[in-house]
């Protein structure tokens, strides 16, 4: 008897959470999706970005009720766990379930890759705030990568700052995952384009317990390059990476001779929280590049209501996936929730988006074409990054002002 | 240059044989004394590392202080696990294969605690604060303080847990349940403060080798994980019972990851991205040719059990 | 001394013991024959708590020990030598004694094992040898030495000679004599009944989980029927 009561209770209970939604029939909803690693190592992020995009859904339905326009946007999320993977089967669940057919996300490069097929067949737009691999550019896809310029830009700007520096042969270490492999590639393309010399590069696995091998290999590397020229250390890796590839370079006798190079990630105070690490980066003359984010009207409006929405400021790129949910949307206004028809008009719209940080403006492949680079060194009291010089993707100009 | 590579390399594999010891010991004392393949002990060696980190940072960067501290909440933790997780199981006389699924599950929730508290406090890839300074210098290679904090205390704890083992009651009592558990509960040992003692004691080495590889590498919620392969490698080449084979093990197998795959990078172009399937090759061999690791080299009265 | 009474066990849902109900007198030898998957040895498992025991109640001096873990109840003085797997093989002989003795201080625990090589003089030589590498005589003396080495007044043998050569079964059985001359009670698990009645002057006998017989052993001397009534031709045992 109690069992069919609890049971009536919890039916009545569910049609009155359905009836406020069947009543307001009227009311066209579309189903923004959201595909984000949750878990994982990069959990944080996805967090984070979920947040700036649900940001940027509540602002939308404030502004189109307040408009009396017959249209809400609706957040589905999932996790993709940080792999290719766990993307696939994350964009596949909101589809299939939700009926999206666009998605904010993912994360990573190798991410979007591995929701790429899926996406394409199925007519699914794919808009990735924070992707900038190299294997990512291919025109005529359903992905677009609106914010982050790709990596090619930095492949140019660090053979512009290697020719400039001197160096005549360059030792890579990288990454083997699409990120690492196509940064490499594209920078040995470019390095030797510019009349760069010889070039080595060394794959390691991601996530290594270690990589104390493969520096007495760079070392190996290093050792013989300089036989021909000034040769240069290039690191393409992620901070915990360089952390424990510093901790062997550190005392190695040929590595502390040379000068280095290391991409974006490694711009980080986090970096520089071992003593031993930063004197060494410090002695090694080590130059990167960043992506340098400009103020524009939206920057602090963003920055206040999400701090006042959350209690925390947004962590490092989550302004990006605002931007990727307001084109996304836009364009959904202009389309409707059909993933071709979002696929043509997305680049009309994000080329006349302004941004929280930097205007959009699409090239063939879908990816933001506007790129300015920041260069880095090391301060002098190696407490922090300190900028020197600027890069100009859209014109290949770079600028050092030391 | 050849040389050169050869000698680094051969140290590093000494420096990372000595830890995949101390690890692996762990791993073949659970699973002897304990029977359970224990996943969690990779978790252990994280919770270990996070606490030298804390402790460097906030309390003493003497690596003494820092080793003793990580070795007592590593032990604690250990601890809790059996009396939350595992002894439940036992009671229920749960089969192997779900105390391996269920230590898979202790690992997960340890791991995942780690991944919140380091975004809360903001603790990855962090550094602990032990400098790193050279200690001897030749033209062919380079000793570093890590090298000397890890090999002799690895050697030590060796020594001192073979003697515990061989020579004093308790080994004695934990040697008894590894052989024969009902005999030893009939005989009147007092299994459960066996057990308990043996979760502080695997406890506190997976803590002390998690402390001395964050020392040489980084700390972050997945280092455990990201070794745990090679370690349970090592351990099944010492037939996950045999305490000699399991030291040999670990040498073995980081010899081949680090010596033989230096050796055909440098020879033969074979790329590092080959590494993490050294451990993997090996299981495979192991359980194809000597099911029983090396356990037949060892049939003195030191091994665990038959 | 001990007391068993309607008492119901088996493993997990499979009963073996049905109300079985039996008396053990103190300093007597006490063999318990029966065909295989009589029951016998679980009788013995279940005074030490090593089966499910559903009904009954099993008393020691008149206390209840069901429900004693089992690692508890060598300390009320009972002693059981369990059938297989009763040495720790990959231990010493020395070891293994040491473990039966680990409640002792050291002077008195080395005194102990001295006196128990005094007793089982075939352990002296083997003393440093791992027990798993030794013949199945000289294993079953370390198991009955490290049951003496309990110091128990009541103890349990589970088929102390199975697998032995007659000669080191008489040997076996020799020992088992000098220990209830000692004042052990002794109760021993038997498939050869023959051997078993010459040495033991009580005799219990089960069938399906039940006692079916409990008597002297005089009475079997007279008229070699009563085994036949009780065990079948089969398990009587060779000469």
């Amino acid at each position: 008897m109690a069992k069919r009561l609890s049971l009536l209770i919890s039916l009545l209970l569910l049609i009155m959470i359905a009836l406020p939604v069947q009543g307001q029939d009227d009311v066209e909803t579309y189903v923004l999706g959201v595909a984000q690693p949750f878990t994982g190592p990069l959990g944080s992020f996805g967090t984070d970005f979920t947040r700036g995009i649900e940001l940027a859904v509540m602002q939308m339905n404030a502004e189109l009720e307040a408009s009396g326009v017959n249209i809400r946007f609706e957040v589905a999320s999932a996790d993709t766990e940080g792999t290719p993977d766990g993307a696939a089967r994350a964009v596949q669940t909101i589809v299939q379930t939700t009926g999206a057919e666009v998605i904010v996300g993912p994360l990573t490069t190798s991410e979007v890759l591995g929701a790429k097929q899926f996406a394409d067949e199925n007519g699914v737009v794919i808009v990735a705030p924070a992707s900038s691999g190299i294997p990512g550019a291919i025109p005529g896809d359903n992905i677009f990568r609106v914010m982050y310029p790709p990596d090619n830009f930095a492949a140019l700007a660090f053979a512009e700052i290697a020719r400039s520096r001197g160096y005549e042969n360059i030792a890579i270490l990288h990454v083997d995952d699409p990120f690492g492999n196509g940064l490499a590639e594209r920078f040995t393309i470019d390095f030797q384009a510019a009349g760069g010399g010889e070039v080595t590069t060394i794959a390691y696995s991601p996530e290594p317990p270690d990589l104390s091998g493969e520096a007495t290999a760079l070392s190996a590397d290093v050792a013989q390059l300089s036989g021909s020229g000034n040769t240069a250390v290039f690191c393409i890796c992620f901070l915990a990476d360089a952390q424990k590839l510093l901790q062997v370079a550190q005392i190695d006798p040929i590595l502390t001779t040379v000068e280095w190079m290391g991409v974006e990630n490694l711009v980080s105070p986090d970096l520089l929280a071992d003593a031993g690490h930063a004197q060494f980066l410090q002695s090694v003359n080590f130059i990167s590049v960043s992506f340098t984010d400009t103020a524009t009207p939206l920057t602090s409006p963003f920055i206040e209501s999400f701090t006042a929405e959350y209690g925390d400021p947004p962590g490092p790129f989550t302004n990006y996936a605002f931007d990727a949910a307001n084109i996304a949307m836009l364009t959904m206004l202009a389309a409707g929730n059909d993933g071709d028809a979002v696929t043509g008009m997305l680049p009309f719209v994000a080329n006349h988006y302004i941004g929280t940080s930097v205007q959009a403006y699409l090239d063939d492949n879908g990816d933001q074409a506007i790129a300015f680079y920041g260069i880095f060194r090391v301060a002098d009291d190696a407490s922090s990054f300190i900028e020197i010089g600027t890069y100009n993707g859209s014109t290949g100009l770079l600028e050092m002002n030391e | 240059m050849f040389e050169r590579i050869l000698i680094d390399s051969l140290i590093r594999s000494m420096q990372v044989g000595s830890l995949y010891a101390l690890m692996a010991l762990g791993i073949t004392l659970t699973m002897s004394v304990l029977k359970l393949p224990n996943f969690a002990h990779a978790e252990f060696v994280t919770v270990g590392a996070y606490t030298a980190l804390i402790v460097s940072r906030n309390v003493s960067t003497n690596p003494i202080i820092i080793l003793g501290l990580s070795a007592i909440v590593a032990s604690v933790v250990a601890l809790v696990s059996h009396i939350t997780v595992f002894r439940p199981f036992e009671k229920q006389k749960s089969s192997i294969y779900i105390m391996l699924l269920a230590s898979f599950a202790v690992g997960l929730i340890i791991r995942y605690v780690l991944f919140l508290t380091a975004d809360t406090f903001d603790l990855f890839d962090q550094r602990i604060q032990v400098p790193l300074e050279i200690w001897y210098r030749t033209d062919n290679f380079i000793l570093s303080n890590v090298f000397f904090w890890v090999v002799p205390t690895s050697i030590v704890l060796v020594i001192a847990l073979s003697l515990l083992l061989n020579a004093t009651p308790l080994g004695r009592e934990m040697r008894a349940l590894a052989d024969n558990f009902d005999l030893a509960r009939v005989i009147g040992i007092p299994v459960e403060r066996v057990k308990w003692l043996t979760w502080l004691l695997v406890g506190a080495l997976a803590g002390i080798s998690g402390a001395l590889w964050g020392i040489q590498t980084s700390v972050s919620p997945l280092m455990g994980w990201v070794v745990i392969l090679s370690v349970f490698a090592a351990a099944i080449l010492g037939g996950l019972s045999s305490f000699p084979g399991t030291i040999l093990g670990a040498y073995v197998v980081a010899f081949s990851e680090n010596t033989i795959m230096q050796v055909l990078n440098f020879q033969f172009g074979l790329s590092f991205s080959f590494k993490p399937a050294i451990p993997f090759i090996i299981i495979v061999i192991v359980l194809l040719i000597r099911p029983e690791g090396f356990t037949q080299f060892f049939k003195s009265n030191r091994s665990l059990k038959r | 001394m001990l007391s068993i009474r309607e008492l119901t066990a088996g493993y997990g849902k499979l009963e073996i013991l049905h109300q079985l109900s039996v008396d053990i007198q103190v300093n007597h030898m006490t063999t318990i024959l029966g065909a295989n998957g009589s029951g016998k040895s679980t009788l013995l498992k279940s005074i030490f708590g090593l089966t499910t025991i559903t009904g009954g109640s099993i008393t020691y001096n008149d206390r209840e020990i069901i429900g004693i873990s089992t690692e508890n109840i060598s300390k009320l003085g009972i002693a059981y030598v369990p059938q297989r797997e009763n040495i720790f093989a990959s231990m010493t002989v020395r070891e293994n004694l040491a473990l039966a003795v680990r409640k002792a201080s050291r002077a008195e625990a080395a005194l102990r094992i001295d006196r128990a090589f005094d007793l089982f003089p075939i352990l002296t030589k083997r003393a440093n040898q791992r027990t798993g590498l030794m013949s199945g005589g000289e294993r079953q003396m370390v198991a009955i030495a490290m049951g003496w080495l309990m110091n128990p007044s009541l103890m349990l043998l589970d088929e102390p000679t199975a697998g032995l050569a007659p000669l080191v079964a008489k040997e076996v059985f020799e020992t088992l004599y000098n220990l209830s001359q000692k004042g052990i009670t002794l109760v021993i698990v038997e498939q050869n009944a023959r051997t078993a009645l010459r040495w033991c002057e009580d005799v219990c006998i089960l069938r399906e989980g039940t006692l079916v017989y409990q008597g002297r052993n005089d009475a079997f001397a007279e008229d070699d029927s009563l085994l036949h009534t009780y065990l079948g031709l089969l398990s009587i045992g060779k000469q």
